[in-house]
């Protein structure tokens, strides 16, 4: 399922690649996925402790700029969360979000990067399940990936 | 309308570089065992120390608590810090507390950031310490990289209307619209029927006084019809919703009703020469109405309509021997009215399952299986049976009867609702003695798998169900319903108590379907941007503590459009969003985060790529100046346009691209080994 | 009349319903909330003392008993409890699941033992008619007349394949399980697979692949040449997958008591056999206590 089209930069080890932890930056918007976040906690829903969450107003302000720097910086993956279509607290914020974000998902593969270290998932205030099950999927998704190539090493 | 004065604000990014004189207090709340109990909290204050510009981490077990929130307002008044972090739960939930903290110490608010360690760390990894230590330690990582950015804002005064719009006039919207009213705000109250009154005036008798619903619920209707703040806007939807809290503008769609609402008397001639017959909705069809009607004869407001999709505009009833009046006008239009008001009460009620796909108990095969709203209507003295229940296939009075429980409810299986719908044990309950008042001789059963009577006096009227009227309750799910030659039913299940399966014969089934969102819910939540729960229903901003407010400031939910209730409690919750409105309104004015955008006007090159972005034209061109403009008014603050400009000149208060950018920096800094 | 206990003590050990919640699928067992559509949507229990709830609720609570008893063998697998389940509990496959779990644990009726048996002799679950040659039977002109050679490429054409199957049964334990010896004239299995034979296996895939029924002519073909096809390499392959499957407790002590567990396997067969003619109510009960203490 995932390939791995990006510069490997050193072979690891099997045990090394067990112990990776994916580092996955969450930029949520504020009325839906944040929401659905703080539901997924408050409903106790237990999930890999690879995600931390970054919250703006509205997906449709993530910055192509934010991603990109945050993968330069050596983050293993990116999970932007958006309203889903048509319920967006700002009418249509999201719908310029599922625009930029398969362009920036070309561009990320022009680096050299896999394309799934972007991911754009729609998650309501009640969906704290889905999100759940989205970042399980993406931190074994990633593992197999494993780290960041642009990730400054010791 | 006017927003406060604006030349207070930033108008640059440029010179936000962290200075020498930023001083980072972090406080570290254990939440109880919720964060205490699950990271290390004296690892925690030794990594907050780490951090760039924290001079003081401190720890304790509840900070939203007095003497917690002392202890930050003792070190800001002592002058130790001056940005505060406080690592503890969502910032939806306490950001407001501590903001005040530092208001009453004279530090500007937006000074402060909030790490949220216990629903994105503790909660979601409560056996994993190390993980949940490594995340928390991260997200402290990023609110002190950002409250470092953060610059000071000057809280948005907005007004607020008024007034006030109410989406259904059900139980719940006619009591929130009374207290509001009563209160001398002026309230409109809109419902999509030609009658006010919802649910609640199909039924018979109230649980568990066995008041009469129409008796307790028709003196209200006619209050709020009397009332002179209260504009009833029946037949009636409402089209669009603008604005903000405080400033709604709303329009609502008038259907046309085909007859002239100021001339008709309501005196129910055209009704009788109407030729047309079709079934009354108000009594799910089992009586008839003419194309011409009210639903019930003590119908709020009593006046007529047409309905369009069955008239066959024969003209009779708008000769002048019918019609005295010439109230009837064939080329009446739906008309659009905007209405102007502070705060939003959506009580749109709810819809009855739909059983027709349980193909096990026939409902829509069998003529004898009816649903629990069916029965109401057959028990009412003013339904079709003028309160004799008879059975559909023959008209003979039912020997026997079975309620069916949980119908459609507390079910997962697909098409169904895993919820408990709260009122059908109870109103099953009622209804059996309803019928037993009538025909004591009768034998009625009621298959059940576990009794709900929560509420006051609810399990008294469970307990004289079964001593005084013999009603017998049978523990076990039925399995599924067959019909008899004599159209009798067979039904067949398990009693679980005796450990063997039963069949029956009964005369006649009543399957107590459950409640469900309204199968427009959709569409009412997108009008006012309100969100809902994975069951349908509309989400409350906290399950708790805001069980009444919706996440869109000045929008409040009321009665079984937040969730299935019976009928005291949709009551209270419809004073309580009434007070919710009332406090907004009474005040005048509100305060709101002053998170628009802003053009730096030396950056703009008059690309206009921003101008199409905002859903909510806040921005103009300025051709003179040959510059974006954003009127901070209309802003609603999503930033789309910031993430759209091309030259980087516009930015979004609290929200800049700097600040988003720190947060970044500051958890993947470049002093972060791997 | 029975005499009144006046303890009844639960034995809740939860065995059974951890090893049958492994399965993700079945987890949602434990949801129950005893409405009694199962049982009421029965069509066997309608004749028979199976209540399907009360199987579930065993399950639930975690009472071991639930695999000994006779219940989980009346069920028709109709699966219209599986459609009515209102916490969408897919009954049925959990009471297959419990008759896998039975039958590794040796409970089992007599006359399905005794189709594993025939199995074992036969190569056939149904044998056909065993006239030598076969061709005056119905079933061989049956096939003659669809242009088919007479005997079936089964054990019947493949003598030589039987000693296969008795190899595989050997190889998984079965034949230990459903106390079956081959006859000191038939060729005993390869003294190379014996050393090996004490691996006690999970006989999933064993019954699994194993039809009980054998209506159609072609079904037969298929499956005996599956049994014929099941060559001595394949076998390997497979006894690796079994033991892997074994739990690591069983594991533990073949590693431990390789010795003991070849008396005690000797014990078990003896018994088992005077357990054949006597009836399965009667002996299934100290067969149990017997296993339980030897686990203990």
């Amino acid at each position: 399922m995932v390939e791995t089209t990006e510069i490997e930069t050193k072979t690891e080890t099997k045990t090394e690649a067990e112990a990776f932890e994916p580092f996955i930056l969450g930029i949520f918007c504020n009325w839906c996925t944040y929401t659905g976040a703080d539901q997924a906690g408050t409903s106790r829903m237990q999930r890999p402790p690879n995600l931390r969450i970054m919250r703006v107003m509205c997906s449709g302000r993530v910055e192509p700029e934010m991603i990109i720097e945050a993968l330069r910086r050596g983050a293993d993956g990116v999970l932007v969360g958006a309203c889903h279509i048509g319920d967006c607290h700002y009418v249509n914020g999201n719908f310029k979000t599922v625009r930029r974000m398969p362009v920036l998902v070309n561009l990320i593969e022009q680096y050299g990067l896999n394309p799934n270290r972007l991911w754009l998932r729609h998650i309501s205030a009640s969906e704290g399940a889905e999100l759940t099950e989205i970042v399980k999927e993406y931190v074994e998704i990633l593992k197999k990936l494993g780290p960041n190539p642009l990730k400054k090493h010791k | 309308m006017s927003k406060s004065d604006l030349s207070s604000q930033p108008t640059s990014d440029s010179d936000s570089s962290p200075s020498s004189d930023i001083r980072v207090g972090v406080y570290l709340c254990h939440c109880g065992v919720n964060i205490g109990g699950v990271i290390d909290m004296t690892e925690m204050v030794e990594f907050a120390k780490t951090l760039p510009d924290v001079v003081i981490a401190r720890e304790y077990k509840f900070y939203c608590s007095d003497n917690g929130q002392a202890e930050i307002a003792k070190d800001i008044r002592n002058g130790l810090v001056n940005r505060v972090v406080v690592a503890a739960c969502s910032p939806r939930m306490h950001e407001p507390t501590f903001r005040r903290i530092l208001v009453e110490e004279g530090l500007n608010p937006f000074y402060f950031a909030q790490a949220n360690i216990r629903e994105h760390a503790t909660w979601v990894n409560m056996y994993d310490s190390a993980g949940a230590q490594r995340i928390s330690q991260d997200h402290l990582r990023m609110q002190v990289a950002k409250v470092r950015q953060l610059k000071a804002l000057e809280p948005q005064i907005v007004m607020v209307r008024p007034s006030s719009l109410i989406i259904g006039a059900g139980i719940a919207g006619i009591n929130t619209a009374l207290d509001l009213g009563n209160q001398g705000f002026k309230v409109y109250l809109v419902e999509k029927d030609a009658t006010i009154g919802g649910h609640m005036a199909q039924l018979d008798k109230t649980f568990p006084t066995m008041d009469c619903s129409s008796c307790i619920l028709t003196p209200k209707m006619v209050e709020v019809s009397r009332n002179p703040n209260i504009t009833i806007m029946a037949y009636s939807e409402v089209e669009k919703v603008d604005g903000y809290v405080g400033n709604f503008q709303v329009q609502i769609r008038r259907k046309a009703h085909y007859v002239d609402q100021s001339k008709c008397t309501g005196c129910g001639e055209c009704a009788l020469h109407c030729p047309v017959v079709v079934g009354n909705e108000f009594d799910l069809g089992m009586s008839h109405r003419s194309a011409i009607y009210i639903p019930f004869p003590q119908a709020v407001p009593g006046l007529y309509t047409i309905d369009m999709d069955h008239c066959i505009k024969c003209g009779i009833c708008a000769t002048t021997t019918v019609c005295e009046p010439q109230a009837i006008n064939f080329d009446e239009v739906d008309e659009i009215e905007t209405v102007e008001v502070g705060t939003i009460v959506v009580a749109t009620g709810y819809d009855t399952i739909d059983v027709s796909h349980l193909g096990n108990y026939g409902y829509g095969r069998f003529e004898n299986v009816v649903t629990g709203m069916e029965m109401e209507r057959n028990l009412s003295s003013t339904g079709p049976n003028l309160g004799h229940p008879v059975r559909p296939s023959d008209g003979q009075t039912p020997h026997s009867i079975a309620w069916l429980q949980c119908v459609g409810s507390r079910d997962t299986r697909e098409g169904n609702h895993p919820y408990c719908s709260r009122v059908c044990c109870m109103y099953a309950i009622k209804q059996a003695r309803q019928y037993k008042e009538k025909h004591p001789e009768a034998e009625c059963y009621i298959f059940y798998m576990d009794i709900r009577a929560f509420g006051k006096g609810y399990e008294e009227f469970y307990e004289s169900a079964s001593h005084e009227y013999g009603i017998k309750f049978m523990r076990g799910r039925l399995a599924e319903i067959q019909e008899n030659p004599d159209k009798t039913l067979l039904i067949r299940g398990e009693d679980t108590f005796l450990g063997q399966p039963l069949a029956l014969n009964v005369d006649m089934v009543v399957l107590s379907n459950g409640v469900e969102a309204r199968a427009d819910a959709g569409k009412i939540a997108s009008l006012v941007t309100i969100q809902r729960s994975t069951d349908g229903f509309f989400m409350e901003a906290h399950p708790k503590l805001r069980p009444v407010d919706s996440l869109t400031d000045g929008v409040y939910i009321a009665g079984v459009a937040q969730g299935p209730k019976d009928i005291p409690d949709v009551v209270s919750q419809a004073k309580g969003a009434a007070s919710g409105a009332a406090i907004l309104m009474a005040k005048g004015e509100v305060e709101v985060e002053p998170y628009f955008s802003i053009v730096q006007t030396a950056l703009c090159a008059g690309c206009r790529s921003c101008i199409g972005q905002c859903p909510f034209g806040a921005i103009t061109f300025d051709s003179v100046l040959h510059v974006a403009h954003i009127n901070p008014a209309q802003c609603k603050g999503c930033g789309t346009c910031v993430s759209t400009c091309p030259n980087n000149a516009i930015l979004q208060n609290h929200f800049t691209t700097k600040q988003l950018m720190s947060i970044i920096e500051g958890v993947l800094g470049d002093d972060r080994v791997w | 009349m029975e005499k009144i206990q006046p303890n009844i003590i639960y034995s809740i050990s939860n065995a059974i319903t951890e090893e049958l919640i492994k399965d993700e699928a079945l987890k949602v067992v434990r949801a129950c909330f005893q409405c009694g559509t199962c049982t009421g949507s029965c069509p066997s229990g309608r004749r028979t003392a199976i209540r399907t709830r009360q199987v579930i609720r065993r399950i639930a609570l975690g009472l071991d008993e639930v695999i000994s008893s006779d219940d989980i063998w009346l069920c028709s697998t109709c699966y219209t409890c599986y459609e009515r389940c209102p916490r969408s509990i897919p009954v049925t496959d959990v009471i297959i699941k419990l008759r896998n779990l039975a039958t590794q644990r040796g409970f089992m009726k007599p006359p399905h033992r005794a189709v594993t048996h025939i199995l074992a002799k036969t190569g056939h679950g149904v044998p056909l008619g065993t006239q030598k040659g076969g061709e005056d039977n119905n079933w061989s002109l049956l096939r003659a007349s669809y242009g088919l050679p007479n005997i079936p490429p089964t054990t019947l054409s493949h003598p030589d394949a039987i000693t296969d199957i008795q190899t595989l049964m050997h190889a998984t334990g079965f034949d230990e399980l459903v106390g079956w010896t081959p006859d000191p004239q038939s060729p005993a299995a390869p003294s190379s697979i014996k050393s090996q034979s004490n691996k006690p296996s999970s006989l999933e895939d064993t019954l699994e692949k194993k039809p009980i029924e054998k209506p159609a002519e072609k079904s037969v073909e298929k499956a005996a040449e599956k049994a014929a096809k099941k060559s001595t390499d394949k076998s390997a392959s497979k006894k690796k997958k079994s033991a892997k499957k074994t739990t690591s407790k069983k594991k533990k002590s073949t590693k431990k008591t390789t010795s003991k567990k070849k008396k005690s396997t000797k014990k078990k067969t003896s018994k088992k056999k005077s357990s054949k003619k006597a009836p399965a109510d009667t002996t299934e009960k100290p067969k149990r206590a017997k296993r339980r203490s030897k686990k203990n």
